[in-house]
């Protein structure tokens, strides 16, 4: 024990010495590819999610390449684990700019790794794909943004409840930018629809424990119908939607939320059935294009795992695709500012349907689409908008 | 006769100053041999490795075990954060004016004050009302490790100022300024990171070894027999917790600065685990282990992720399995630590060379 003792503390003081020195030396790519740099989580709490975001990168990377890559060149994804830390998210991009050298990055799910690295971004001159639905901000000249943004996803969901469920609102919302905006929307259009606001509440992040929230709800909403909108994140959402059905209000009144997808529905079992979600993408929406996209990911990730792509999952897919367009565009100078202009108006028959890129904010045009959750855990795509929706990031 | 005093001290010196003097000079080469991103990289390293320091400080040195020392870490890079982002007109700041509590932060030099201050008194506060109840050992922990998770979940929650869950990004590589055109390259702000962390080891390398240093010792091996003979260890505890605490301050900026953002995960538990594990795995109440453990886990972490990350997706997911179980095998095998260890095969061999030596004198004498 002795003995073992001493060789291990001298290999191991050893070894990480050798590490250090052994380890730092940057790694040179030849000319015939174009890296893309993937950040994503694959390890930590968001990983279920990100999973599918960077299958569905690696899946649009490697259509490309079949139909011919980009002008002859192809395409190379090298995906860096961020590990749901921004600080993280910060030194794998810094790390695949520097030391891998890729043309651009796609990435990340969380908004604090987004904020955190647009600096590194805009420092390195290099641009970023962000394929999350987020609560908008001030458009970043390196970043393309491919999620949704609250005006396409709440503009056509209230007037809808309002007509279709109930004119009576009760909001509740995680204390975040994101709910409170959100809220705060609702609450105006909900007004001008000569609807009612019955209560709105922020709750702190971590609350699971909504017994006074749901005593408030049955005493204020009655034996009315009533819309309770909740845009509740993570372990809290979960919790609602739980105590909501097993206090048996969920007969009364029906839930309606940005944040359900079928991930969360498939997690939620019962309880989410019945209720409504609010995106531009539903992994039921019956296009050519999607079964065309779903079927291409189950033969390479499986069956069970198709099920799962959600709309962050389709717009990493749509960044990628898009992405490849534009460096097409670029022919043999490809330059981060040539980059970033061929995406204005660049158009994309997604998944979900076409899309555009708006030249003015970086964002995309899409469609708003209201779902059911069914009781198998899909959800049901109940209203479509007409045409696409103008992206509108900041107010 | 002073040269051969002066050698003789050198080899009285424990293994450990060796250990520091290799480092240090392991550092100031280090940009010369590495591309910007490794410079980076490291630099974000020697803010942790501060981090580190005023944590053995703490619990090294003075047997108190707060596991929640990112509260005073995230502070200090809130602090410098919320400044940059008022200064440079951040899309998401709504208000005019910082309300008078946050006042100072209107200037660069001042927030880089409050960074310091507000840490600092944050553990005024804290420790004040610990040590005075009478608060030890686990309890302390615990405590400590709450306040972390309500720091973290206060941060969040006040999105006015600290933009919630986003976090914010700031002017990196900058110590007192946030304009963009006042930032520092890459090696130049190393080097800045290097000198704080000199001056800092520095500090703590006098406080250990002034009288105050013995008192804490005295605290962490007997509490009660020190107050029997008339120390008010309260007040020495309070002390080293506000020393403690300016220097995690530092440590939160020069890191927020390295990175260009801070979030809330900054002061989270997450973070006050992983620095407790830095400790432990290099040893503590020695300084180097301190030092020594934050850089081989976080260069192990760096290469760990970049080579499973290299290999395919499928197989990245296992880095932190492998970063596990390194960490498993050193804890339990060597409990004091890597710099521990060493320290005391050290003193085993010089006891046994002593005790020889001995031997040999008792020999010669009888013959």
């Amino acid at each position: 024990m002795e003995k073992l003792r001493k060789v291990l503390a001298v290999t191991a003081a050893a070894a990480m010495g050798v590490s250090l020195l052994s380890g730092c030396g940057a790694k040179k790519g030849s000319s015939d590819t174009i890296k893309i740099g993937g950040v994503f989580s694959l390890t930590g709490v968001t990983a279920i999610t990100e999973e599918s975001m960077t299958n569905c990168a690696q899946l649009a990377v490697d259509e490309v390449n079949e139909e011919g890559g980009i002008n002859g060149k192809k395409l190379q994804y090298i995906v860096k684990d961020y590990a749901s830390d921004a600080d993280t998210a910060v030194k794998v991009a810094r790390e695949l700019i520097m030391q891998d050298e890729v043309t651009a990055i796609v990435g990340p799910y969380m908004s604090s790794a987004r904020v955190a690295m647009e600096p590194v971004m805009d420092e390195n001159d290099i641009p970023l794909i962000y394929p999350t639905y987020y609560e908008g901000e001030k458009p970043n000249d390196h970043v393309i943004y491919t999620g949704a943004v609250p005006n396409q996803q709440g503009d056509l969901f209230v007037p809808w409840l309002a007509k279709n469920v109930s004119k009576n609102f009760y909001l509740i919302g995680t204390d975040t930018t994101y709910a409170s905006s959100i809220n705060e929307q609702a609450e105006k259009s909900v007004k001008a629809l000569g609807g009612k606001v019955i209560g709105n509440e922020l709750v702190p992040s971590d609350t699971t424990q909504f017994t006074d929230i749901l005593t408030k709800i049955k005493s204020a909403c009655g034996d009315d119908g009533c819309v309770i909108y909740a845009n509740l994140n993570g372990d809290s959402g979960t919790a609602f939607y739980t105590q909501f059905a097993a206090a048996g209000l969920s007969d009364k009144y029906t839930i309606a939320s940005f944040i359900m997808d079928e991930s969360f529905s498939t997690a939620l079992g019962d309880a989410a059935v019945g209720t409504y979600a609010s995106s531009n993408y539903f992994n039921s929406i019956d296009t050519e294009a999607n079964k065309k996209f779903l079927k291409a990911y189950a033969d390479k990730f499986g069956e069970d795992k198709a099920k799962a792509v959600t709309a962050v999952g389709e717009a990493t897919y749509d960044a990628v695709k898009l992405l490849a367009e534009s460096l097409k565009k670029c022919g043999d100078d490809i330059t981060t500012a040539n980059i970033l202009k061929n995406f204005d108006n660049l158009t994309f028959d997604a998944p979900q349907g076409e899309i555009k890129v708006d030249p003015e904010t970086h964002h995309i045009y899409l469609k708003g689409r209201i779902g059911q959750v069914q009781s198998d855990g899909t959800i049901k795509v109940v209203y479509e908008s007409d045409d696409t929706i103008k992206p509108v990031p900041v107010e | 006769m002073a040269k051969s005093d002066f050698t003789k001290r050198l080899k009285e010196l424990p293994v450990n100053r060796y250990i520091d003097a290799v480092l240090f000079i392991f550092l100031l080469v280090f940009p010369s041999m590495n591309g910007k991103y490794w410079i980076y990289v490291m630099t974000g390293i020697m803010a942790y490795m501060i981090f580190a320091l005023s944590l053995d400080l703490l619990w090294g040195y003075t047997g108190l075990m707060s596991m929640g020392h990112s509260l005073l870490f995230g502070a200090g890079g809130y602090m410098v954060g919320i400044c940059s982002a008022y200064m440079n007109g951040a899309d998401w700041i709504t208000f005019d004016h910082l309300p008078w509590f946050l006042s100072p932060l209107s200037t660069p030099a001042g927030a880089f004050a409050m960074a310091l201050i507000v840490p600092g008194l944050i553990s005024l506060f804290i420790g004040f009302f610990m040590f005075s109840g009478r608060i030890q050992g686990v309890f302390f922990s615990l405590i400590t490790m709450a306040m972390s998770g309500v720091a973290e979940l206060f941060i969040i929650n006040q999105s006015k100022y600290t933009h919630g869950n986003s976090g914010i990004s700031l002017t990196a590589r900058t110590i007192i300024s946030n304009n963009m055109a006042d930032h520092m390259d890459d090696t130049s702000f190393y080097y800045t990171v290097f000198a704080f962390l000199v001056l800092v080891y520095l500090l703590c390398l006098l406080i250990v070894n002034s009288r105050l240093g013995k008192v804490l010792q005295a605290v962490r091996e007997n509490e009660n027999r020190l107050t029997f003979f008339g120390y008010k260890t309260s007040a020495f505890k309070l002390l080293i917790y506000m020393i403690s605490g300016v220097l995690a301050g530092l440590a939160g900026v020069l890191y927020a600065r390295t990175q260009g953002s801070i979030n809330s995960s900054s002061a989270g538990i997450e973070l006050s685990t992983v620095v407790l594990v830095w400790v432990a795995v290099g040893g503590r109440g020695n300084l180097t282990g301190a030092m020594t453990g934050t850089l081989l886990l976080q260069v192990a972490e760096t290469l760990l992720n970049s080579m499973f990350s290299g290999i395919s997706a499928d197989f990245a997911q296992y880095w932190r399995l492998v970063q596990g179980i390194i960490i498993l095998i050193i804890v339990f095998f060597i409990p004091k630590g890597i710099v521990g260890e060493l320290i005391s095969l050290q003193q085993r061999k010089r006891d046994y060379l002593r005790k020889e030596a001995i031997l040999r004198k008792e020999a010669e004498d009888h013959a």
